[in-house]
C-alpha cells in the first residue's frame, strides 16, 4: 500500500507540479484526440466515397440480352464485386434527362436513343484499391459485347492518395504528440524524484530494493497518464459538441468509436508507466554501482 | 568481513580517488579511518557500501564481492552494513520513531514488529523518551543517535560512520562515540571515518587506518604501522602500495606507534618480507557476534 500512498502523497505534496503535468499531458493528448476525431471523420467520409466506386461497362448495340444475363451472373460471382446492376438504354436516357438538366432539350428532341446500355459493378470492401479496380475493369473488357469500360482511374488514385496521406499524417503527428507526452511525464518524474531525493537516498542507504523505490513513481506515472487521458477525452468531447452545435457543416461530424477512446486512455496510462519507469530507472540507477 | 585487495577507484572527471589500497577488517573490530578532507575516506566507505565499484582490485564485504555482485543483491548487502552520515539525513517531517519506522517499512519489516523494535532501538541509543520528537526539536547529538538507531533497524553486522561527530560539540561527540563503542562491544564491526585527531588520540587502543592522497599510508594493526602488500588470491605476485608511514594523525600514546618521519611521499622502499598478508584486528576487538 505504501507505493500507492506515496504516489498519491507525491501528487498531493506538489499539487501544482502534479496538476501541471496532468494538464500538459491532457493538452497534448487533446491535440491527439482532435486529430483522431478528424482522422476518424475523414476516414468515414473516404469510406463513404469509396463505397460509390463503380466500374461501368458500356455495351455494344448488338449485345444480346441472353449473353448479357449470363455475363451478369458470372460477374456476381467475382469476389471483388458486391453488386451488379444493369442499366438499359431507356433507363440511361431517363437518368440523363434527370441528371443533366441543362441538356434536357437535346434529350427531349432525340428520335433515336444514342445512349448505350451499361453494366455497373460496385466493389466489395477491401477491393477498392486502384489495382483491384483496374483488375475488375480489365476482366470486364474481356467480354466481346463490351465496347468501353470507365471507372475514373485518376479519381480513384487521388482518393487513395488522400487516404494514405491521412494515415501517414496520423502516424507522424500521433507519434510526435506521444513523444511529447513521454517527455513531459519523464520530466515530471524527474522533478518528483528531485523533490523526494532525501527520502530516496535514505531508502537506498538502508537497503530498500530498487523496485520498491521505483514503484510509487511508476504508479504516479500511471495516475498522471490516466488522468491526462481522461482529461483529453473530456476536452475532445467538448470540442466535438461545440463544433456540432455552433458551426455549420459540422452537424454530420461522427464521435469516436468507444474502442478508440478506451485504447487512447489505455495508451496514455501505458505511456505514463513507460515514461516513468524509464525515467526513474535512469535517475535512480546512479546509486547502484553495478 | 571487509577486505580490500589492491583497490583503486578512478572517477572519470576528477581522477583517482583511491589507489592500490589493501586492508582487512575482521568481525567485531573497531577501526578509525582518518585523513584530511579529500584524502579518500568517503570513497572508501562508498566502496564498502557498494555505492561505487572499484576501477581495479576487489572489495569483499561478507560474502559479496565487487567483481561479481549483482545489482539486485546490493539492497541485501546494505541491510547488513549500516551507514551513519555526518549531516544526519533525517526526514524532518517525521518524528524520531517515524524515522526509524520508515527504515523498517522500506526494508519490508512486518508492521506488527514495528513498535517493539522502535522502542528497543530508541532505548539502545538512549532516546526512549524522545520518540515523538521531531528532528528539529532534538539536539545534534540526539539527532545523530536517531540516525544510529535507524542504521541499526536492519540488524547490520557492520556500521560505517562518515564523520559522525563532525557536526557535534565535544560533549555530544563523546556521547556518540561511546555509543559506537558499546555497539562494537556487542559484536558489531565499526569503521568510523573522522578527522577528529583528539578523538583518535584519546582511544589509543583502537585500530587506525590513515589515507592520504587516496593511498593507505598507515595501519596501526600492521607490522609497525607499515602498510604491507596484500596477497591477491590467484595472483599472489602482484605488487602493492608503497610503504610509507603517515605524517600525522597517528595515535600518539600506544607503544606500537611507529616512528613517523615528516618526509613527503617517497617511492616505495623494499617491502618488509615479514609483513603479514593481511592486517590483524585491534587487540580490543570483541568476539564476533556471528558469521555473515
Amino acid at each position: 500500500m505504501r507505493p500507492l500512498r506515496d504516489a498519491l502523497a507525491g501528487l498531493k505534496r506538489a499539487p501544482l507540479l502534479g496538476g501541471l503535468s496532468i494538464s500538459a499531458i491532457g493538452l497534448s493528448l487533446v491535440i491527439l484526440g482532435l486529430f483522431g476525431l478528424s482522422a476518424h471523420n475523414i476516414g468515414t467520409a473516404i469510406s463513404d466515397v469509396e463505397r460509390r466506386v463503380e466500374v461501368v461497362g458500356y455495351l455494344l448495340e448488338d449485345a444480346g440480352s441472353a449473353r448479357v444475363d449470363i455475363a451478369r451472373q458470372e460477374m456476381e460471382s467475382y469476389p471483388e464485386v458486391e453488386e451488379v446492376r444493369y442499366v438499359s438504354k431507356t433507363e440511361a436516357l431517363l437518368n440523363a434527362r434527370r441528371d443533366l438538366v441543362e441538356f434536357s432539350d437535346v434529350y427531349e428532341e432525340l428520335r433515336v436513343n444514342p445512349l448505350p446500355a451499361s453494366i455497373h459493378l460496385r466493389l466489395s470492401e477491401g477491393f477498392r484499391s486502384p489495382e483491384a479496380v483496374a483488375g475488375v475493369a480489365a476482366r470486364l473488357r474481356g467480354y466481346d459485347f463490351i465496347e468501353d469500360v470507365r471507372f475514373g482511374e485518376a479519381w480513384v488514385e487521388q482518393l487513395f492518395a488522400l487516404r494514405r496521406l491521412a494515415a501517414g499524417g496520423a502516424t507522424i503527428l500521433g507519434g510526435s504528440f506521444a513523444l511529447v507526452a513521454v517527455l513531459l511525464i519523464g520530466t515530471s518524474v524527474r522533478m518528483a524524484i528531485l523533490a523526494r531525493s532525501e527520502e530516496i537516498e535514505i531508502m537506498q542507504t538502508v537497503g530498500a530494493t530498487e523496485s520498491y523505490i521505483q514503484r510509487p513513481f511508476v504508479i504516479e506515472g500511471l495516475i498522471t497518464g490516466l488522468l491526462g487521458g481522461l482529461i483529453a477525452v473530456g476536452l475532445t468531447r467538448l470540442a466535438y459538441s461545440i463544433l456540432r452545435s455552433r458551426f455549420e457543416g459540422f452537424d454530420s461530424l461522427v464521435w469516436l468509436p468507444d474502442s478508440w477512446i478506451l485504447l487512447g486512455v489505455l495508451a496514455a496510462s501505458g505511456l505514463g508507466v513507460l515514461a516513468a519507469a524509464f525515467s526513474v530507472r535512469r535517475e535512480l540507477g546512479r546509486a547502484y554501482a553495478v | 568481513m571487509i577486505r580490500f585487495i589492491n583497490v583503486s577507484k578512478v572517477y572519470p572527471r576528477t581522477g583517482a580517488a583511491v589507489s592500490d589500497i589493501s586492508f582487512h577488517i575482521k568481525k567485531g573490530e573497531f577501526a578509525f579511518l582518518t585523513g584530511h578532507s579529500g584524502a579518500g575516506k568517503s570513497t572508501l566507505l562508498k566502496l564498502i557500501h557498494f555505492q561505487t565499484l572499484p576501477t581495479e582490485g576487489q572489495v569483499q564485504v561478507s560474502r559479496y564481492h565487487s567483481d561479481r555482485i549483482k545489482r539486485r543483491d546490493i539492497p541485501d548487502l546494505r541491510r547488513r552494513v549500516g551507514f551513519v552520515f555526518q549531516d544526519f539525513k533525517l526526514l524532518e517531517r517525521l518524528t524520531a520513531s517515524e524515522n526509524i519506522g520508515f527504515a523498517l517499512e522500506v526494508t519490508g519489516t512486518p508492521r506488527r514488529d514495528f513498535d517493539a523494535k522502535i522502542q528497543r532501538l530508541l532505548g539502545q541509543v538512549g532516546l526512549a523518551a524522545k520518540s515523538r520528537s521531531l528532528p528539529s526539536e532534538l539536539s545534534g547529538g540526539e539527532r545523530q543517535r536517531v540516525v544510529i538507531a535507524r542504521a541499526l533497524a536492519t540488524d547490520p553486522l557492520i556500521l560505517l560512520a562518515d564523520e559522525p561527530t563532525g557536526n557535534l560539540d565535544p560533549r555530544a561527540a563523546e556521547g556518540v562515540f561511546e555509543l559506537f563503542r558499546s555497539l562494537n562491544q556487542m559484536g558489531m564491526a565499526v569503521l568510523m571515518a573522522t578527522h577528529d585527531t583528539e578523538l583518535v588520540r584519546k582511544n589509543p587502543t583502537m585500530r587506525v587506518l590513515e589515507v592520504e592522497h587516496g593511498r593507505l599510508v598507515y595501519d596501526s594493526a600492521a607490522n609497525g604501522g607499515k602498510v604491507a602488500p596484500v596477497a591477491v588470491p590467484n595472483d599472489p605476485g602482484k605488487p602493492s602500495t608503497p610503504v610509507r608511514p603517515a605524517e600525522n594523525l597517528a595515535p600518539s600514546t600506544p607503544s606500537s606507534t611507529p616512528v613517523r618521519p615528516a618526509s613527503p611521499v617517497r617511492p616505495a622502499s623494499p617491502v618488509d618480507p615479514s609483513a603479514p598478508g593481511t592486517t590483524e584486528p585491534a587487540s580490543n576487538a570483541p568476539t564476533p557476534r556471528e558469521a555473515l
